[in-house]
C-alpha cells in the first residue's frame, strides 16, 4: 500500500507535465551545440572565415562564421546573436545521430525515420522550434542543415 | 439625444482615426524604405521607363543620373523585397497613371513562390494608395498571422508602439518628406566585399509554376500595351544567383521575344569595383556603383529603346533642372 | 423561432472547431436528454450507465491532454468540462426527481450547446437557465447597452490588464533556472491578477453578449479578491463551479450533516477532486485548498484588511501550481521564495521581464483601477441607469483605449483563455 502510495505521489508529483522543450544539437568533438542559443566565441572557437549579409531593407541581420567543416550562422534577439543555422560543408563531420554527407537516403531513413515533410528534393524532420533540412538527390544525401525558427 | 449621440460618434471616431495615424511608423528616418511606394504618387507622371523590383532596382539604378546623361525620364517603382506578384500589382497601378515606353523588371524575385516577411509586406504596402491592385498585394503576399483588418486599419498592427513612440512620430504627423530620387534611394557608404557563405545546395533549382504565371501575366500586360518588357538582373554578389535560374531566364526571354540583360556579366565593362562601389560588401552598389551602372543602363536603353531625350522638353526639363540641384546637393 | 437560429449558429461556430469534436458534444447531449427523457422505465440502470460514460468520457480527454508522454495527439472537444458538467448536473436532478426533464430537444441542445459559454463557462444549469433561455427573443436598448458596457469591460481586462500581466508570467515561468525566488513572488502575486481579470474579463463577454441577447446569465465571480478567508474566497470565485462541486460532490458526500471529521474529508476530497478536474497537475492545489478550507474556523477576526491580505497571498501562493508544468517544479520553484530571495536582482532586472516602463505604469495603474471597480462594484451599477449618450461614451472609451492598449496581434504571444484548456 505504501509503495502504491509513493508510486502516486510520484507520478503526481513529476508526471503529466508538458514535455521538455526538445531541439536539435549538434555533438562534434564532444561538444554540443544547441540551436537557438547564443553563439560565443569561447564555445564555437575561432572561425576561419566570417561574413555579414544584410537583406533588403535591414542591415546586419545574419552573420555566418566558417569553420573547417560546417558554417554556423547568427541572427540578433534582444541584441544577443543565437545560432539558427549549422551547414555542413563536407563528409568529414555527421549529424549527432550519424548522418553525413554523401550517405544514402536508407541512411536517413534507418537514423532518422519516415517522419518527415517533403517538398521536392528536400527531407524536414521537425523537433520542437527545430529542423533538420536534409535533401536527397538521385538516392544520396548532398545537403544537411540544422534551422531554428526565427 | 439624437445630434448629442451623432457627435460623440463623430467625435471617437475623428480620435480613432488620429491614432491610427499616430501609430502607423512614417518610415522617415528609420526604416525609410517603407516611405517609397507613396513618393510615386506625388510627380508628374511622364515616365518613359519604369523600373520594378526589390532593392536591386532602387539601390543599383538612378533616374536623376540617367536624364542628366541621356535625358531619358525614368522612375523606380521599387520596394524591399518586393515579391513577383507584388510587382505586377505595382505594374497595373502604375498603367492606370500613365503609360512608359519600357518596363524594366529585375528577376531576382524569381526565386520566390512564397511571401517570406511580414515586415517587408509593411514597408510595400503600408503607405500604397488604396486601389484594387492594392487589395490583391494584400491578399497574396499576408502571412498567416496577419489579417486584412490591420491593413485597414493600422492600429491593430502598430498600437503596440503607442509607448514607443518618437519623435519622428509627432514631427512628420501631418507632413512628410520624399527620401528618394525618382525611386532612387541614395546611399553613400563604402563597405567592401570580403565573404558570403558558402553557396548552398538547393532541393529546387526550377523557378515555381506560380511565379511564371506571374511573369506570364506581365508579358501580356506588357504587350497588350505595347510597352517593352525588359528583364534584367542586377549587378551583386549574394545571394548567389544560381546558373540553373539564369539558363531558365534566358529560355524564357528567348521564347517570348523579350530582351534580358543580365549586368553581373558587365561589371568590369561598366567599371564596377566591389572594394569600392557597395555598402554591404556585394548585395547592393551605393552611390558610386549605382551612377556608373546608370551612366552604362541608360546608353544602352537610349540605343535599344528609342527614347525621348527630354532635355530639350521646355516643361519636362524645368521640372528636372529643379530635381538635378537637389540631387547634386544630396550626392555632395 | 430565435432560438433555433441561436442554436444553428452554435452548431456552426462549434463545428469550425473540428467535426470530430462535435461528434463528442451531440453524443453528450443526446445521451443525457433521452436518459432523463426515458429514465423512468429502468431508473437506476439508465441514470448509472449514462453517468459514467459521460464520465468516461471527461476522464479520457483529461487524462490524455495532460499526459502528453502517452504521445495521442487528440484535439480535446472545445468545452468538454463544462458542458458535461452542465449535462451531468440535469441528470442528477433529473435522477432525484428535482424538476421535469425538458420535452422539446431544441430547447435541451441549446441549454448544451449556447455557444457563448462553451468557451469559458459559466457553467450552466438547467432550473436557472431555463427561466431565460427558451423566453421569446427580444433586444431592447436598455439591455443592449448594458450588455456593452459589460462587454467592453471585459475585452479591457482581458486585453489591457491581463494580457499584459501574461508577458510578465512568461518570462518568468517559462526559465525557472534563471528567475527563482523574488521572481517567482512577483510572478504569483501578479498571476492572482492575470488569471483573475482574464477569466473573469471573459465572463462579462459571456453575460454582456448574452444580455444583448436578453438572456441573464448568473454571475461567476463577486469581488473574490476582497475576501476574508478561503470559505468566502469559493463562494466568491468561479461560483458556477463551485457550486456544481458542493451541490454535486459534497453535499453527496454528507456536506456538513455528518461529524466533524468527516465534514472535513468531504471538504478536501471535494477541493481534491475540482483539483483533478482541473487536471492531474492540480492535485496539490485542490488538497492544498481543502486542507486551509476544512481548517478556517467560521468566525472571522476584527481585522478586515489582515484577513483580505492574508486570503489573497494563501490563494497566490497556491496558484503556483498553474504556472509551472509540474507539481514538482511548482513545490521547488515556491520554496526558492524563501531561501533564495534576491529582491534587488529583480528591481535592477524588472525592465527585462518583456515590459518596458510605460508599460510597467500602464499594468500598475490598470490593475489597481481593476481593484477599485471591484471595490466599487456596487456603487458603479448606477452606470446602467445612465442616460444613452453616457453610456455610450463610457462604451467607446473602453473600446479605443483596448484597441490601443490591449496587448492582441502580432509582436505578442496570443493570450487564449487561461480557463478554456479545462
Amino acid at each position: 500500500m505504501k509503495k502504491i502510495l509513493l508510486i502516486l505521489c510520484l507520478f503526481l508529483l513529476v508526471g503529466c507535465g508538458k514535455a521538455a522543450n526538445k531541439v536539435y544539437s549538434l555533438t562534434l568533438n564532444n561538444k554540443t551545440f544547441y540551436l537557438g542559443e547564443e553563439y560565443t566565441k569561447e564555445k564555437y572557437g575561432e572561425s576561419i572565415g566570417y561574413s555579414e549579409v544584410s537583406s533588403c531593407a535591414f542591415e546586419g541581420l545574419d552573420k555566418t562564421y566558417k569553420y573547417d567543416h560546417y558554417e554556423v550562422t547568427t541572427y540578433p534577439v534582444d541584441g544577443k546573436d543565437k545560432v539558427y543555422l549549422i551547414y555542413f560543408l563536407d563528409d568529414e563531420i555527421s549529424t549527432t545521430e550519424g548522418l553525413k554527407l554523401s550517405d544514402s537516403y536508407n541512411d536517413m531513413i534507418s537514423k532518422y525515420g519516415e517522419k518527415y515533410k517533403k517538398e521536392g528534393n528536400l527531407y524536414t524532420y521537425t523537433l520542437g522550434k527545430t529542423n533538420l533540412n536534409i535533401i536527397v538527390e538521385n538516392g544520396f544525401v548532398t545537403s544537411i542543415e540544422y534551422a531554428h525558427e526565427i | 439625444m439624437k445630434k448629442r449621440i451623432c457627435i460623440i460618434i463623430i467625435f471617437f471616431l475623428s480620435l480613432f482615426i488620429l491614432l491610427n495615424r499616430l501609430v502607423t511608423p512614417k518610415y522617415q528616418t528609420e526604416l525609410i524604405e517603407g516611405h517609397m511606394i507613396k513618393e510615386y504618387y506625388q510627380e508628374a507622371k511622364n515616365h518613359e521607363v519604369i523600373f520594378i523590383g526589390d532593392c536591386e532596382v532602387y539601390a543599383n539604378f538612378s533616374p536623376i543620373q540617367m536624364y542628366k546623361d541621356y535625358g531619358i525620364t525614368s522612375y523606380i517603382r521599387g520596394t524591399s523585397q518586393q515579391l513577383i506578384w507584388q510587382s505586377l500589382e505595382i505594374l497595373k497601378e502604375t498603367l492606370k497613371y500613365e503609360k512608359p515606353k519600357v518596363i524594366v523588371f529585375n528577376v531576382n524575385s524569381m526565386r520566390y513562390d512564397k511571401p517570406v516577411s511580414e515586415a517587408y509586406n509593411r514597408l510595400t504596402l503600408d503607405n500604397m494608395k488604396w486601389s484594387q491592385e492594392k487589395i490583391n498585394m494584400i491578399n497574396s503576399s499576408m502571412l498567416e498571422e496577419e489579417t486584412f483588418l490591420s491593413y485597414i486599419f493600422p492600429i491593430l498592427r502598430y498600437h503596440s508602439r503607442i509607448t514607443e513612440l518618437t519623435k519622428e512620430d509627432l514631427d512628420y504627423f501631418l507632413n512628410e518628406k520624399n527620401i528618394t530620387f525618382n525611386g532612387f534611394l541614395i546611399n553613400k557608404n563604402i563597405k567592401p566585399y570580403t565573404s558570403f557563405p558558402e553557396q548552398r545546395r538547393l532541393p529546387s533549382y526550377t523557378f515555381k509554376e506560380n511565379v511564371y504565371k506571374y511573369l506570364d501575366e506581365m508579358v501580356k500586360i506588357t504587350k497588350n500595351n505595347n510597352i517593352e518588357l525588359v528583364l534584367i538582373k542586377a549587378p551583386s554578389i549574394y545571394p548567389y544567383w544560381y546558373d540553373e535560374y539564369e539558363k531558365q531566364i534566358i529560355d524564357y526571354a528567348s521564347k517570348n521575344n523579350l530582351h534580358y540583360y543580365n549586368l553581373k556579366k558587365v561589371v568590369d565593362e561598366v567599371g564596377i569595383d566591389y572594394n569600392t562601389d557597395t555598402y554591404d560588401g556585394g548585395l547592393h552598389l551605393n552611390l558610386n556603383g549605382a551612377t556608373k551602372l546608370s551612366k552604362y543602363f541608360g546608353k544602352l536603353l537610349q540605343d535599344e529603346f528609342n527614347l525621348t531625350d527630354y532635355r530639350n522638353n521646355e516643361s519636362v526639363n524645368s521640372i528636372y533642372q529643379n530635381k538635378i540641384l537637389l540631387y547634386n546637393d544630396a550626392i555632395k | 423561432m430565435a432560438n433555433i437560429l441561436l442554436l444553428i449558429i452554435s452548431i456552426l461556430i462549434y463545428a469550425s472547431f473540428g467535426l470530430k469534436s462535435l461528434i463528442f458534444i451531440v453524443f453528450s447531449a443526446l445521451s443525457t436528454y433521452l436518459a432523463a427523457k426515458y429514465m423512468y422505465k429502468n431508473k437506476k440502470l439508465i441514470f448509472y450507465s449514462t453517468l459514467i460514460i459521460n464520465i468516461l468520457i471527461l476522464v479520457f480527454f483529461k487524462i490524455i491532454s495532460f499526459n502528453n508522454f502517452l504521445n495521442i495527439s487528440i484535439l480535446v472537444p472545445l468545452g468538454i468540462s463544462y458542458y458535461t458538467f452542465s449535462v451531468l448536473g440535469y441528470l442528477i436532478d433529473i435522477y432525484k426527481e428535482k424538476y421535469q426533464p425538458e420535452k422539446s430537444i431544441f430547447n435541451y441542445f441549446l441549454f448544451v450547446m449556447y455557444i457563448p459559454y462553451l468557451f469559458i463557462g459559466p457553467i450552466s444549469r438547467y432550473d436557472q437557465i431555463s427561466k431565460t433561455l427558451y423566453n421569446k427573443r427580444t433586444i431592447t436598448k436598455d439591455n443592449f447597452f448594458n450588455g456593452l458596457i459589460r462587454v467592453a469591460w471585459g475585452l479591457f481586462k482581458k486585453y489591457v490588464i491581463a494580457g499584459r500581466i501574461a508577458i510578465i508570467i512568461s518570462t518568468i515561468s517559462s526559465n525557472p533556472e534563471a528567475y527563482f525566488g523574488s521572481y517567482v513572488f512577483l510572478a504569483l502575486i501578479l498571476y492572482s491578477f492575470e488569471l483573475y481579470n482574464d477569466f473573469s474579463g471573459g465572463i462579462d463577454m459571456v453575460l454582456g453578449f448574452s444580455k444583448i441577447l436578453g438572456i441573464e446569465l448568473s454571475e461567476n465571480f463577486n469581488s473574490p479578491y476582497l475576501s476574508e478567508n478561503l470559505r468566502e474566497f469559493w463562494r466568491k470565485w468561479h461560483i458556477s463551479l463551485s457550486t456544481w462541486f458542493k451541490d454535486y460532490v459534497y453535499i453527496p458526500l454528507g456536506g456538513n450533516k455528518c461529524s466533524k471529521i468527516r465534514n472535513r474529508i468531504n471538504l478536501i476530497i471535494t477541493f481534491i477532486v475540482s483539483g483533478l478536474w482541473h487536471g492531474i497537475n492540480y492535485f496539490f492545489w485542490g488538497l492544498f485548498h481543502g486542507i486551509i478550507v476544512a481548517f478556517t474556523p467560521k468566525e472571522k477576526s476584527d481585522f478586515k484588511v489582515l484577513n483580505i491580505t492574508l486570503t489573497f497571498l494563501i490563494v497566490s501562493f497556491l496558484w503556483v501550481f498553474f504556472i509551472y508544468p509540474d507539481s514538482l517544479t511548482s513545490f521547488k520553484m515556491f520554496f526558492s521564495i524563501f531561501y533564495k530571495f534576491n529582491g534587488i536582482d529583480l528591481i535592477n532586472n524588472i525592465t527585462k521581464l518583456g515590459l518596458n516602463i510605460p508599460n510597467l505604469i500602464i499594468m500598475i495603474v490598470t490593475i489597481i483601477i481593476g481593484i477599485i471597480v471591484d471595490i466599487k462594484h456596487d456603487k458603479l451599477k448606477s452606470i446602467y441607469n445612465l442616460k444613452i449618450d453616457k453610456k455610450l461614451i463610457i462604451i467607446l472609451s473602453l473600446l479605443l483605449i483596448t484597441l490601443l492598449l490591449g496587448i492582441y496581434g502580432l509582436g505578442f504571444e496570443k493570450s487564449n483563455f487561461i480557463y478554456s484548456k479545462f
